[in-house]
């Protein structure tokens, strides 16, 4: 009897901190589920989309919450089934090698790690190491919602600190283009719903948000990119990447989708801010790709704080 | 390389006013953003003057609209123009053909009036201003505040007051004490601007009245005037205004663009709270407790329990009770068994009634449960406390008779 083959139940992780908030990951997709945080007045809501029941993310026609892979336009779902661990401060997940063909050829070893702190800063550490030429640029596709699903995202104030980001033309081409003069000049605070009513073909291309823009050179540690917040709850979310690019998704797509509340979610109930490779390059044309070589090691963190705006 | 034409722009605001300020400081960061040409066109004192405006030779205009006499003048303008302004309750209040970028009265009222309640508040009133065609986003506050009024089932208490001037000042500020006055305490005020709630600050410091223990105050604009001129620091929302300017010349450079924006419209909602002393009604008070409390107030004689009180506050039952042990020596179920006995004591005390009806009423599984919590808790029966009442206020008619 070959036990290891049975689908084991995936099992949810949560991590807690000092500051009574809750971070559940599931084994499903290596999905950031749910993330507790307080208000301005102390009151807690889950800041994130997703599903009633945890089995509904074996399927995740939504991407809500899961590891992805950003190879084109659209996330991509990684692989369904990862095994993990809870140890001190976090949880890593991994993918079997029997798993890890799903995940794209020529991966050896892919891991993520979720790491909470007490200051509200949850770190997502991708590992991969490929043995053969392989195609990686990994991101979670974590979907928020700041004031709890109350109301859309359309009050949230934006910051993106980027120049530059893509624009989408006809056929899907990518076009390195300038933020200035455009809705998607957010390098100063702005409403997102304010935003896509500006007058701009780009929005009208994606049905709102759907662009990646260029946050500055890749590093070794992370450095803020984005920060956001929502007047009402006073709640606040800060991004950091060690990567180039930022991928904003105002949730154009998410009308009907089923998820936790009474009610299918509706357009920009929830927001992305997924960091990952940016294909901008200096001359403007899209790179090869994000390809890595035998015995190479693919290594990205994001962190995404969660705290009150001052 | 030809040098980028150069377009002549008007803006017609009134600069010695915060929020024009920042709308202007908005259209500025637009331009230096995306290196457009525009010579500006102001009042060398800011403020606004319209003569000749009709006969001005410029390529457009952003120009306030809350002042009626501009949307008046400039109605027939030939060059491109965008309009700012308050948002209406009524669309039919718009200006007509002209991109118009509104700061959301609705939304900003809204976010004052549930900032007041998540600090704790149950009664809440608006100060107001004096009709007048130059304030009309006074009245669309009005119009939200009673519509949130409606919407949550409570009296609209709105009080406009007199316009401030040196002769009328002490009347003017007896009114406003007298009106504070006549409110039920603790109240949640919500003032149309900055320099309305400055004033009610300066009345409740006159009349003695604690802020924010008594009246718990926020206002609108986030003017740092305003702020400075307070003993008590200031609550206030911050209006969108950076972001008005910026949507204005965007709209405005599109028009110079060829592209035609007649019915564009564009709300802006406020970008945040500066919430201070002013309403922090409940500052010391653990949050949780505090959440749990406001729950228990509204829902406890619709038969909640503890868990469905934890779910709400979004912790765990068991870290729920001790939040309340240690703030407030007893149980969550505690505090609603008290507001289920002091929801049926009011009622006894109206007269005669079905006990099991009260019971029910009150969110009481059964009249014998409410029989014996009133056992336990005040000594006697649901019946002769009632009476115990009834012949007290007896004793008392006796002796004013």
């Amino acid at each position: 009897m070959k036990m290891e083959s049975w689908p084991l139940p995936a099992r949810l992780f949560t991590l807690r901190n000092r500051r009574d908030m809750r971070v559940s990951i599931s084994e499903h997709g290596a999905a950031l589920v749910s993330w507790w945080a307080p208000d301005r007045y102390g009151r807690m809501a889950d800041v994130l989309l997703g599903y009633q029941d945890d089995s509904e993310y074996a399927d995740n026609n939504a991407c809500l919450g899961a590891v992805v892979q950003r190879a084109g336009g659209a996330p991509r779902l990684h692989a369904p089934s990862w095994r993990g661990e809870l140890d001190v401060g976090g949880a890593g997940l991994r993918l079997r090698p029997a798993d890890l063909h799903g995940a794209g050829p020529g991966l050896a070893e892919l891991e993520v790690r979720y790491d909470l702190d007490d200051e509200g800063c949850l770190s997502v550490t991708y590992h991969a190491v490929a043995d053969s030429p392989a195609l990686v640029n990994l991101s979670t596709h974590a979907c928020f919602n700041l004031n709890g699903g109350q109301a859309d995202v359309g009050d949230h104030m934006l910051q993106i600190d980027a120049d530059r980001f893509l624009a989408i033309d006809a056929g899907g081409a990518l076009r390195d283009t300038e933020v200035s003069g455009t809705p998607f000049d957010f390098r100063r605070p702005a409403p997102i719903g304010p935003r896509l009513n500006w007058p701009h073909e780009q929005i009208g291309v994606a049905g709102g948000f759907d662009h990646a823009y260029h946050v500055g050179a890749g590093s070794g540690i992370p450095r803020p990119v984005a920060t956001i917040h929502d007047p009402g709850s006073g709640r606040r979310l800060q991004v950091s990447t060690t990567e180039a690019g930022l991928h904003f998704y105002s949730g154009n797509r998410l009308a009907g989708v089923a998820g936790r509340g009474a009610a299918p979610y509706a357009r920009h109930a929830g927001f992305c801010l997924e960091a990952g490779a940016s294909r901008v390059q200096r001359d403007g044309a899209r790179a090869a790709g994000l390809l890595l070589g035998p015995r190479e090691v693919y290594r990205h963190t994001t962190v995404y704080r969660v705290s009150l705006q001052p | 390389m030809s040098m980028p034409k150069t377009r002549r722009i008007a803006l017609l605001f009134n600069g010695n006013k915060i929020f024009d300020r920042e709308v202007i400081t908005g259209i500025a960061d637009y331009l230096s953003s995306t290196r457009t040409h525009w010579d500006l066109f102001l009042e060398e004192d800011f403020r606004l003057r319209l003569s000749g405006i009709e006969d001005w030779q410029g390529d457009g205009i952003i120009a306030d609209f809350d002042d009626p006499t501009v949307a008046a003048t400039l109605a027939n303008a030939r060059v491109p123009l965008v309009a700012t302004g308050g948002s209406y309750e009524d669309p039919a209040d718009y200006p007509a053909s002209v991109p118009y970028v509104a700061t959301d009265n609705f939304k900003i009222i809204k976010l004052a009036y549930e900032h007041l309640i998540e600090a704790g508040l149950r009664s809440f009133a608006l100060f107001s201003l004096p009709e007048a065609r130059e304030n009309r986003w006074a009245q669309e506050r009005e119009k939200a505040f009673m519509a949130l009024m409606r919407r949550d089932r409570m009296e609209p208490a709105v009080f406009r007051g007199q316009s401030t001037r040196a002769h009328t000042w002490d009347e003017a500020v007896r009114e406003q004490i007298a009106w504070l006055h006549s409110l039920p305490k603790p109240v949640g005020i919500v003032a149309v601007t900055d320099a309305r709630a400055r004033q009610l600050l300066q009345a409740c410091t006159l009349a003695g009245i604690a802020v924010p223990e008594q009246v718990a105050i926020i206002g609108i604009d986030n003017d740092p005037l305003a702020r400075i001129l307070t003993r008590i620091p200031m609550s206030s929302v911050i209006q969108g205004a950076q972001e008005m300017g910026r949507t204005a010349a965007h709209l405005l450079d599109q028009m110079l663009h060829g592209v035609r924006l007649p019915n564009t419209r564009i709300l802006v909602p406020p970008s945040g709270i500066n919430v201070l002393a002013s309403s922090k009604h409940e500052p010391a008070k653990n949050p949780h407790v505090m959440r749990a409390r406001h729950f228990i107030r509204q829902y406890a004689c619709q038969g909640i329990k503890t868990d469905q009180v934890a779910g709400y506050v979004g912790i765990s039952r068991s870290s729920l009770e001790s939040h309340f042990r240690q703030e407030l020596g007893y149980s969550v179920h505690d505090e609603i068994l008290r507001l289920r006995l002091n929801a049926a004591v009011a009622i006894l005390k109206q007269g005669d009634c079905h006990l099991a009806e009260v019971a029910l009423k009150c969110g009481f599984t059964s009249s014998q449960y409410m029989h014996s919590v009133f056992k336990r808790e005040l000594g006697c029966s649901p019946r002769s406390y009632q009476e115990r009442l009834r012949s007290s206020s007896d004793a008392q008619e006796a002796t004013i008779g």
